[in-house]
């Protein structure tokens, strides 16, 4: 089982709502992937450099130029809801 | 069904045209689709006009490449402009992407007929296809196990007979696993060789497009189609796409191979170990040369896998909050929105990764976890190098076991992850790597495996071919 609460606070940060069964399940399941994990910790790594990427010819940059891109309608044509050229979203506050 | 090319043989000799293609893989969709569930969205009336305009340029005399009238099928991850794309997830709702993909645009340029797009675990997260959520797709050789994933529909189109071709996404084993489930040839390229763009993201640095065939040749002619640089994805590389066809005709005689002791350790089924035992006494007949070789850290993959994958999937799908896509839950507030849209726009495996992922990055943790896990990469990739400058091409099982019931690994994420075990390292090294059908076993399918090195995709299918051609005898 992960630590009591942890599931709790990572909900937080990611924003996901989870109710009581879904918190439950997963502090579980993270409990057991993370004791998993726990042996790869002990490897000696510390003086292995990192990869983070294994790209082998990366392009250069495009030039710094404005371009035609997505149009407008096509941008927010998905939106849940929108004002004119802006997505419409909740407010910050509950008095906005 | 016929291969690809066997399929583009007939269009050329007019013994066939397109639209009866078309005709007879939609045929083949309504009689199996209820069952298998393959797809999540049927394209059949602009197939059939695709089919007319192939055939009426045929008939016009223009010249035409391979591709055209051919029917083929795109994993719902791709993004195809106008067609719904969803990536099994209900956060996405009745998406209609205003571009396509790449991939998706180099086969429709070579007059590729899309027949529809196919089932996946949701944003490509899982090994059984269980986890989309419109429900799962079934393995055609024995519907009450999976097909695998996270391409389980793609595999299952090929293997029916729904499709010439189909193409996948991998990110730790998601084509092969499922091609090595459903008995077709599954292709993941080296990282950089085919272009991400218009690929709903999972974690960047490892995701590649792929590809689901009949046969080896036909692998070859769809990767030669979708490789090559692309000013749209800074990452694709500007390596010239050799003639992988040439190769499949080359074959493999004088290769050397190795058999790594760790991809038959413990976890791996005797029955799987054995099968690639033959296989390697067989390609030693064909005249390929068997080196001892040695990847010792193979063990601690798995580990690093599910660290680094969590860790750009909960930054990649923080994008998916019900403002610009999808449905939006009722709030007052913005953050209220944010929580509510997501938690009931996501699944159970994708919110196990999305916290996974948000854990391994957060302070304290993100040296100990994600950084250790960079680190293993690195000593990965190293021993795979030095394992190629002995041999040009390993061999090894594409999956520990053949498919498993639906159900049996639902309930236990550490079970399902293992599923991918032995396709991990080729994503974290960047490798290619394509499985191949072996001997059944107590008939179900089983996957032969082939990695080369970075870009030497050429050496991996005369490897492939040759094993093709001696290993299902």
């Amino acid at each position: 089982m992960a630590e009591h609460g942890l599931v709790a606070r990572l909900a937080a940060l990611a924003r996901l709502e989870l109710d009581e069964a879904e918190a439950a399940r997963l502090e579980r399941d993270l409990g057991a992937i993370l004791e998993h994990v726990e042996r790869l910790r002990a490897l000696p790594l510390a003086e292995v450099a990192a990869t983070y990427w294994t790209a082998q010819a990366a392009q250069d940059m495009r030039p710094d130029e404005s371009r035609p891109g997505l149009e407008l309608d096509d941008a927010l044509g998905c939106a849940a809801a929108r004002s004119g050229r802006h997505l419409l979203v909740p407010g910050m506050r509950e008095d906005q | 069904m016929e291969s690809l090319i066997e399929a583009a043989k007939r269009l050329a000799t007019g013994e066939t045209d397109s639209e009866r293609l078309v005709r007879e893989a939609l045929d083949r969709v309504a009689e199996r689709e209820e069952e298998l569930h393959a797809f999540l969205t049927l394209l059949p009336e602009t197939a059939l006009a695709d089919a007319q305009a192939s055939d009426l340029r045929r008939r016009a005399g223009s010249p035409l490449g391979l591709f055209d009238g051919i029917p083929w099928a795109a994993k719902d991850n791709l993004l195809t402009e106008g067609v719904r794309t969803t990536a099994a997830s209900r956060i996405l709702g009745d998406y209609l992407p205003p571009y396509s993909s790449s991939a998706v645009l180099r086969l429709e340029e070579r007059g590729g007929v899309l027949i529809g797009k196919t089932n996946l675990d949701e944003f490509a997260m899982g090994s059984s296809t269980e986890y989309s959520a419109f429900g799962p797709s079934r393995n055609p050789v024995d519907p009450s196990r999976v097909p695998g994933g996270s391409s389980g529909g793609s595999a299952v189109a090929v293997a029916a007979g729904m499709c010439h071709f189909a193409l996948g996404s991998e990110t730790g084993g998601s084509v092969r696993q499922p091609a090595a489930f459903c008995g077709v040839v599954g292709l993941k390229p080296s990282y950089g060789r085919v272009s991400r763009y218009g690929l709903i993201a999972f974690a960047s640095s490892l995701d590649q497009i792929g590809t689901l065939t009949r046969d080896v040749g036909d692998a070859a002619a769809v990767l030669g189609a979708i490789a090559g640089e692309d000013p749209m994805d800074q990452t694709a590389s500007t390596a010239p796409v050799p003639d992988y066809l040439a190769a499949v005709r080359e074959g493999g005689r004088g290769l050397s191979f190795g058999v790594p002791g760790e991809y038959l350790a413990e976890g791996v089924a005797p029955e799987v170990r054995a099968e690639v035992e033959r296989a390697a006494g067989l390609l030693e007949r064909q005249g390929l040369t068997r080196r001892d070789v040695s990847l010792p850290h193979t063990g601690y993959a798995l580990d690093a896998y599910y660290i680094i994958a969590p860790a750009e999937a909960s930054s990649n799908l923080s994008r998916f909050d019900g403002m610009r896509y999808g449905p939006r839950a009722e709030a007052q507030e913005l953050v209220d929105a944010y929580r509510r849209s997501r938690g009931q726009g996501f699944g159970p495996e994708v919110k196990r990764r999305i916290l996974l992922g948000t854990y391994v990055l957060s302070a304290g943790y993100y040296d100990t976890y994600y950084l250790q896990a960079q680190r293993l990469r690195t000593l990965l990739r190293e021993e795979f190098l030095r394992a190629f400058s002995q041999v040009d091409v390993l061999l090894t099982p594409t999956t520990p076991t053949t498919a498993f019931r639906l159900g049996e690994n639902t309930q236990d994420p550490l079970a399902m992850y293992m599923a991918d075990a032995l396709t991990i390292p080729a994503n974290l090294a960047g490798l290619p790597a394509i499985s191949v059908p072996g001997q059944p076993i107590d008939g179900l399918p089983v996957g032969l495996q082939v990695m080369a090195p970075p870009l030497r995709e050429d050496l991996m299918l005369r490897a492939a071919a040759t094993l093709e051609e001696v290993a299902s005898r």
